[in-house]
């Protein structure tokens, strides 16, 4: 509650400002209505029928006014916005998964309060809203992981809850750390060094979510044994989400330790995620730790003048997403237990060419190679850290400049050796034929990451028209 | 005309899409599809060569390109560096026309060399189509962007036509030659967005044409890559900075020892249609990017650093061919040659003297022809009897006397006899280095050192021909006795067009220097008016 207005100002404002989420209020209603509805009828194509309705209706209901409400303790921003928008999107996608058509009742539910949590992220202003909504996703993100209903999936779930709880717990710190500062659950500049510490074990929330250093350890174990079409979705729109509640937070403490810190934290996230994968043999731990070199990369967006301002940070984020939704999709046709060796790959290019021909395009596309759009999108991202250190002359752009190149070498290694072995190794034991219809999707993705390439400009209207469909 | 330098580069493109719907069956349609198409790529430069005006001696190098074709391709906005814009820009000129001819005549030669292929016909011609393209455009590009493109696409298919088409190490060499090349790319590619960050056309756009890289009134001041910009990075210039990178990343390419050790696993696993395209096409593509792009744009630089290019180059020479002379296995031997011999092309464009570039420039063209026959020789006796080591065989010239005939011409045109190609290249960057008193830091006795390279190449050579063609007929394998017959006739229709080249070029290399006389004089003409 805000001082200075009567109560009955505020419940005036309340009820104005729930027309500005009502796109969330769809899909909080709508999960529930879709756990009800679930306990009645078997049928998954049903069940897969209202979650799809329900994304529909939340994105067609969509407001598209740039405000605060809630007395400014939510307040979209045009960023913000997008960001959701492609999160819907990217949600729709999960559709594309076989596997996804077979899950019990809960899980869709589950997942449409998981971006229900997600989207509040974007919005969030107040502290303890923010903290709701990271903990909203955070745990659902630690049941679903155990979805697979095994002993892996089990372990995973626990190692991504128990650092999930600790970040958590720094969080809350951080939070009346803050409040005891400031006296007030708003972010404001950062003033004296209490702040600063509140400010950075809040950090330590969102990171998490990110999977940026030192909090990204819950990944490759989570990435292995959760279902890979949560896989696809947890490496999106969470995090996603996530950095654009990051960029506010880094916006709004205004302060250069937080900006360092910042910098310190991507170059090691992607000096981690790199190497890290350098050594995987399981394809999704592999792919996990890619995932983690990416948010590095991501995170450097959020430091730039003008994050709220500019399209870069979407255009990365929507072929971000596309590259991933490939080669989850990818890993998910190929798998047969939970987890996907890369020695089960060996030799499958001689009966699935066309299929290992798409997955070197996506491949291509994550280590930001031409002529993909991945390519595009590294090219984006270096120009901005270049243009940054011209400005300032700052010593850590020009590192995580070099580092990102650097880096960006070594991933050819560890992403190729997926096509490698495809092609190149002998075949296994049990040769495996991919039904065609899924070179469908996969071809679809791939010429998209090619597309976009040719013609970003195709891309960059969208990206800006997008609140307006 | 206008449009015939994207038919040249995109027709295998073309040829790709149709091979997409035929069954993979039909060897025999994608075996004539793509030797028709190479063959158009082969005709279409012709009579591009026929339609091309020697340029005027008064024109600058940048006005000196033809066959002109520039449209915009797309635009990307990048915030604070303005808007990214690409052209799609193709040209031709005196030093590129040559070199098209080459790889149009060698993707030719290869198609023939790859009809015996049985094993997964159609995804190893595609592949095939897809590197004549990637090729083609790297010598027509003349928007870096749009080279790099060409560049890099030139990898993926030469990683599966080694990785899967290869010999027994196979993969470690598809492997390898992979990260050593794309480590350099990677090089190339950070220079590239530097150079266009810091290149403004007059109407105030950032732009990735070659043509205006080359002038120093588009840099913009107080840019990284203009040449007042005194930021020391590593104790360089940024400029000196960007120069080298180019060189390691075009010098893995062509290669530059220390740079070279993909090329011998490389040349010796892929099969032998691809070791002629790579000895005889993608080193150089690296040599051309040399000229076209490092030289082109810092010739500041490369002027100061003549004498290390020198150094560099000599040693390649004398070390590729010691290591040649080291070789048991005939294919090796050819592989390493090539480095010994890529040394006089960047010797001789170190000097940056009209003779010495001319060498290079014609050593580039005569190295093409040799090597790509170099590798079909060692093809031949490969396919007879699955081995290539030297000492399995000896006296072969009792029972192949034309496969020896050819041999001897092949050598000696490799080794540097006058009257046949490799001697007008290699006698040219000799009195390039000679003639660089005047001008250039390299010193005129890196020319002596040079000639000891060519001594060692007529020990190897003349040691192989002694050990493998003459004396007592001898094979290790009984085996292989019925197979060791002379050539046939597709093996003749791939020779003997080669060894007509490199005679006549050796007896008459005006048919080379005449497109390239011009462009060269103007380009060291561009390089000492920008460099000073």
């Amino acid at each position: 509650m805000i001082e200075g207005h009567s109560i009955a100002e505020t419940l005036q404002n309340n009820i104005e400002s729930l027309g500005a989420i009502r796109h969330l209020l769809v899909l909080a209603i709508g999960s529930v209505l879709l756990l009800m509805i679930g306990l009645f009828t078997s049928s998954k194509k049903a069940l897969v029928g209202i979650f799809a309705t329900i994304l529909l209706l939340a994105f067609f209901v969509m407001p598209n006014e740039i405000t605060q409400y809630f007395s400014g303790q939510l307040a979209s921003t045009l960023l913000g916005t997008k960001v959701q928008v492609v999160s819907l999107v990217a949600t729709l996608g999960l559709l594309l998964f076989n596997s996804f058509w077979n899950k019990p009742f809960e899980y869709y539910f589950l997942l449409l309060a998981l971006l229900l949590g997600s989207l509040l992220m974007t919005v969030s202003r107040h502290l303890l809203i923010l903290y709701l909504a990271i903990e909203l996703t955070s745990v659902i993100s630690y049941m679903l992981t155990a979805f697979n209903f095994n002993k892996s999936g089990i372990e995973g779930a626990f190692k991504y809850l128990l650092v999930g709880l600790v970040s958590s717990a720094f969080m809350l710190y951080g939070i009346s750390l803050l409040y005891g500062a400031t006296g007030s659950f708003f972010v404001s500049t950062l003033t004296g060094p209490l702040e600063i510490v509140g400010a950075l074990l809040l950090l330590v929330g969102a990171l998490f979510k990110v999977s940026v250093f030192p909090l990204h350890t819950w990944v490759p174990n989570t990435y292995q044994s959760a279902p890979t079409d949560l896989v696809y979705y947890l490496s999106v729109v969470p995090k996603i989400c996530a950095f654009v509640l990051l960029g506010y937070l880094v916006e709004a403490f205004n302060h250069s330790i937080i900006t360092t810190a910042l910098w310190v934290f991507a170059t090691a996230t992607v000096v981690v995620g790199t190497f890290g994968a350098v050594v995987q043999r399981k394809v999704k731990r592999l792919i996990g730790y890619g995932a983690i070199a990416h948010s590095g990369f991501l995170l450097p967006f959020l430091l730039m003048p003008e994050f709220f301002a500019g399209n870069q940070f979407l255009f990365y984020v929507v072929i971000y997403a596309i590259m991933n939704g490939a080669i989850f999709y990818f890993i998910a046709i190929h798998e047969r237990e939970s987890d996907l060796d890369l020695d089960a790959l060996s030799g499958m290019g001689k009966t699935n060419p066309l299929l290992g021909a798409t997955i070197i395009v996506t491949l291509l596309a994550l280590i930001g190679l031409p002529p993909t759009a991945g390519f595009s999108i590294k090219l984006v991202l270096f120009s901005e850290i270049w243009s940054s250190f011209t400005s300032d002359q700052g010593v850590y752009a020009l590192t995580f400049f070099t580092v990102g190149i650097i880096s960006t070498a070594i991933s050819l290694y560890y992403y190729l050796r997926i096509p490698y072995h495809y092609y190149l190794k002998d075949e296994g034991s049990d040769q495996l034929k991919i039904p065609s219809k899924h070179l469908v999707v996969s071809t679809f993705l791939a010429v998209v990451l090619l597309w976009f390439f040719i013609q970003p400009e195709i891309l960059d209207n969208f990206v800006l028209t997008i609140p307006k469909p | 005309m206008t449009g015939l330098l994207s038919f040249i580069t995109f027709i295998p493109l073309g040829a790709i899409l149709v091979f997409l719907f035929i069954a993979d069956k039909h060897h025999q349609v994608f075996k004539v599809g793509t030797l028709i198409t190479v063959l158009l790529q082969f005709a279409a430069s012709l009579l591009l060569a026929f339609n091309f005006s020697i340029p005027d001696v008064s024109t600058t190098y940048h006005e000196s390109f033809q066959m002109v074709e520039k449209v915009a391709w797309f635009e990307m906005s990048l915030s604070s560096l303005g808007t990214f814009r690409v052209e799609y820009f193709m040209g031709i000129d005196g030093i590129s026309l040559p070199l098209l001819l080459l790889s149009t005549l060698l993707m030719s030669i290869g198609v023939i060399s790859s009809w015996k292929m049985r094993k997964q016909v159609k995804g190893y011609f595609i592949l095939y189509l897809l590197l004549s393209t990637s090729i083609v455009g790297c010598f027509l590009a003349l928007d870096f962007f749009l080279f790099y493109l060409f560049f890099e696409l030139m990898l993926l298919p030469m990683f599966f036509l080694i990785g899967i088409w290869g010999g027994a190490r196979r993969s470690y060499a598809s492997i390898k030659f992979f990260i050593y090349t794309l480590v350099g790319s990677l090089l190339i590619l950070m220079v590239m967005i530097a150079l266009y960050a810091s290149v403004t056309t007059p109407d105030g756009v950032h732009t990735f044409n070659i043509l205006s890289m080359m002038e120093l009134t588009n840099f913009s001041e107080g840019s990284f890559l203009h040449p007042s910009n005194a930021f020391v990075f590593i104790g360089m210039h940024l400029r000196e900075v960007a120069f080298l990178a180019l060189m390691i990343g075009f010098g893995i390419k062509l290669p530059v020892v220390p740079f070279h050790t993909w090329l011998p696993d490389a040349h010796v696993e892929a099969p032998t249609a691809i070791s002629v395209i790579l000895a005889g096409l993608l080193l150089k593509v690296g040599g051309y990017s040399f000229l076209r792009i490092a030289y082109a744009i810092f010739p500041d630089v490369a002027l100061e650093y003549s004498f290390f290019l020198g150094v560099f180059g000599i040693i390649s020479i004398l070390y590729g061919g010691l290591n040649a002379l080291a070789q048991s296995d005939f294919k090796r031997l050819v592989a390493y040659s090539s480095v010994s011999h890529m040394g006089f092309v960047l010797l001789g464009l170190a000097v940056l003297t009209n003779e010495g570039v001319t060498g290079s420039f014609f050593h580039m063209i005569s190295h093409g022809l040799i090597s790509g026959a170099l590798f079909l020789l060692v093809g031949v006796i490969y396919d007879r009897t699955n081995d290539r080591s030297i000492q399995n065989f000896s006296g072969l010239a009792n029972k192949m006397p034309f496969y020896t005939a050819m041999t001897v011409v092949i050598f000696f045109a490799s080794l540097g006899l006058p009257g046949l190609s490799g001697f007008v290249g290699e006698i040219l960057v000799l009195m390039g280095v000679f003639a660089a008193l005047k001008s250039t830091a390299v010193p005129f006795y890196f020319a002596v050192i040079a000639v000891f390279g060519i001594l060692v190449s007529a020990v190897y050579y003349l040691w192989t021909l002694q050990r493998m063609y003459f004396g007592k007929y001898w094979v290790r394998d009984k085996d292989w006795e019925g197979n060791i017959t002379d050539l046939d006739r597709r093996e003749l229709l791939m020779l003997l067009p080669l060894a007509a080249l490199i005679l006549l070029l050796g007896v008459w290399p005006r048919v080379v220097l005449d497109f390239s006389e011009v462009t060269i004089a103007q380009f060291l003409q561009h390089i000492y008016s920008f460099g000073k």
